[in-house]
């Protein structure tokens, strides 16, 4: 049984006609599947994930996390269409920490006991995630699940519909609020520049900085954007 | 395959016409086994088969044999015949035979070339999954006789198949295009601010200082912002783009 609430966000979202996604209440849909927070990354076609809508004072720092570490449930989620859940991060099972080696402790030390990722995806074509989380431990209700699926299916729906009217090089399903790491890609344009290097091996020499001095991307980022920081001067350490 | 069993014939059509999901899949050429499978299986001397579009344009033709394809093609180009009445109307059409005055008064260029290509009648089948119609199978009898019902009902089970699987194939193909689109929108994001910090670092400026030249340069140049990016970071762009002001 949907809950009526979200049974009403749910027409709201699905009869928007608008451009843009429509004003996503993911405040309210946390409130409702018993989260603290909920963040929607895209990954069309298994690229890398981006967060392009965020709720929950946490939420931008657990995706930063994975983006650091490269790794996680939000984009195993986004880019393989896997459904993640882990009721208590503390307690998880041995494929969690097999797969995703010292993210589980680091998403302890946000305060963040439980997360679940579920994938937007359309057939067997992944788009990105939702991923909500909470400070508590314990499983999501059944209804509460079915209230997660019910939402991240519209989403996924919703989103291949604004993509077929999305014209470049104005996008409205990217312009509200627009991607969370903007500051990230320009960074990395900049010590393209100054590392005389691609943009890619730039990323990684961020994200690299960034995971030994365990720091978040965005605090790195700002530094290098504020010229703060070079990566240049070989007092980086070894990568 | 008319040494095979009729029970071998219908399961072997069976997975040739559920064989869409494949990379390279040629709705025609997927249309023509249909064709082929009708003339095998059935009591018919030929089969031809009228693909539509999604906005309901009758554009493409496949046949078991190339008189009737060009039959078929013909009937396209002119505007009449059983397989376009049976699109239009979603019906089936019943046997018709073809040399009588009603057939000639129905589709007076259709049924006089279908006589000289030698067939007696004709039965029409929609291509439809509900509501959804995408063509039409025609079914031609060079012998005098209509075609038993149970062959007409025997034709419409490979014709579904065929359906759904143009259907299916449709349908992923759409999806493949959207996930594409939304790729590249995403992709053309990130360039864009990939090449803002690269431009800022280059002339020493603010990254949105950065962005307001490349805004401007687009303008003039009647460039887009995401070739313009592209451009920036690949080292080709302009020389007065990526100088520094006090140089």
């Amino acid at each position: 049984m949907t809950h009526p609430a979200l049974a009403d966000y749910l027409r709201t979202l699905s009869s928007h006609t608008g451009t843009g996604m429509g004003p996503l209440p993911l405040g309210a849909c946390a409130d409702m599947l018993g989260l603290d927070g909920l963040g929607l990354l895209l990954a069309p076609g298994g690229r890398s994930a981006e967060l392009v809508q965020s709720y929950g004072e946490r939420t931008l720092a657990l995706e930063d996390l994975q983006q650091v570490q490269g790794q996680g449930p939000s984009l195993d989620s986004a880019r393989h269409g896997a459904l993640m859940l882990l009721p208590d991060v503390a307690d998880a099972p041995t494929f969690a920490t097999d797969r995703w080696p010292g993210l589980l402790g680091a998403i302890e030390a946000l305060n963040v006991h439980a997360v679940f990722s579920f994938p937007l995806r359309i057939g067997i074509i992944a788009l990105g995630a939702l991923t909500g989380h909470r400070t508590r431990p314990g499983p999501m209700s059944t209804a509460q699940l079915t209230d997660a699926f019910g939402l991240s299916d519209t989403i996924a729906q919703i989103t291949i519909a604004t993509a077929t009217r999305a014209e470049l090089p104005a996008t409205p399903l990217l312009d509200e609020p627009g991607l969370y790491f903007s500051e990230v890609h320009q960074a990395t344009g900049m010590l393209a520049d100054q590392l005389d290097t691609d943009c890619d091996h730039a990323l990684i020499r961020l994200r690299g900085h960034a995971f030994s001095h365990g720091r978040p991307l965005l605090d790195v980022t700002r530094d290098v954007l504020a010229r703060r920081l070079r990566l240049d001067d070989n007092t980086d350490g070894p990568l | 395959m008319p040494e095979l069993p009729r029970e071998e014939q219908l399961a072997a059509a069976f997975v040739d016409l559920a064989d869409t999901l494949v990379q390279d899949f040629d709705v025609i050429g997927f249309l023509h086994s249909l064709a082929e499978h009708c003339v095998a299986l059935l009591d018919v001397a030929a089969a031809g088969v009228l693909l539509a579009t999604p906005s309901g344009q009758l554009v493409d033709a496949a046949a078991s044999d190339e008189r009737t394809r060009q039959l078929e093609l013909a009937s396209i180009e002119w505007g009449e015949g059983p397989c376009r009445d049976c699109f239009r109307t979603k019906k089936q059409i019943p046997d018709a035979p073809l040399a009588t005055q009603s057939a000639m008064m129905r589709w007076p260029r259709f049924a006089p070339r279908a006589v000289e290509l030698g067939f007696s009648s004709v039965v029409a089948a929609p291509l439809r999954l509900h509501d959804q119609v995408i063509g039409a199978l025609n079914l031609f009898r060079d012998r005098p006789g209509p075609l038993a019902d149970s062959q007409v009902r025997l034709g419409q089970t490979p014709a579904d198949t065929a359906t759904i699987g143009v259907l299916q194939q449709r349908a992923v193909s759409e999806q493949m295009t959207v996930t594409a689109q939304l790729q590249s929108a995403l992709d053309s994001r990130v360039i864009i601010e990939q090449a803002k910090g690269y431009l800022a670092n280059r002339r020493g400026t603010g990254v949105e200082e950065a962005f307001t030249l490349m805004r401007r340069y687009a303008r003039d140049h009647r460039t887009r912002l995401t070739e313009i990016a592209r451009q920036i970071l690949q080292g080709t762009a302009d020389t007065s783009l990526l100088t520094r002001r006090d140089q």
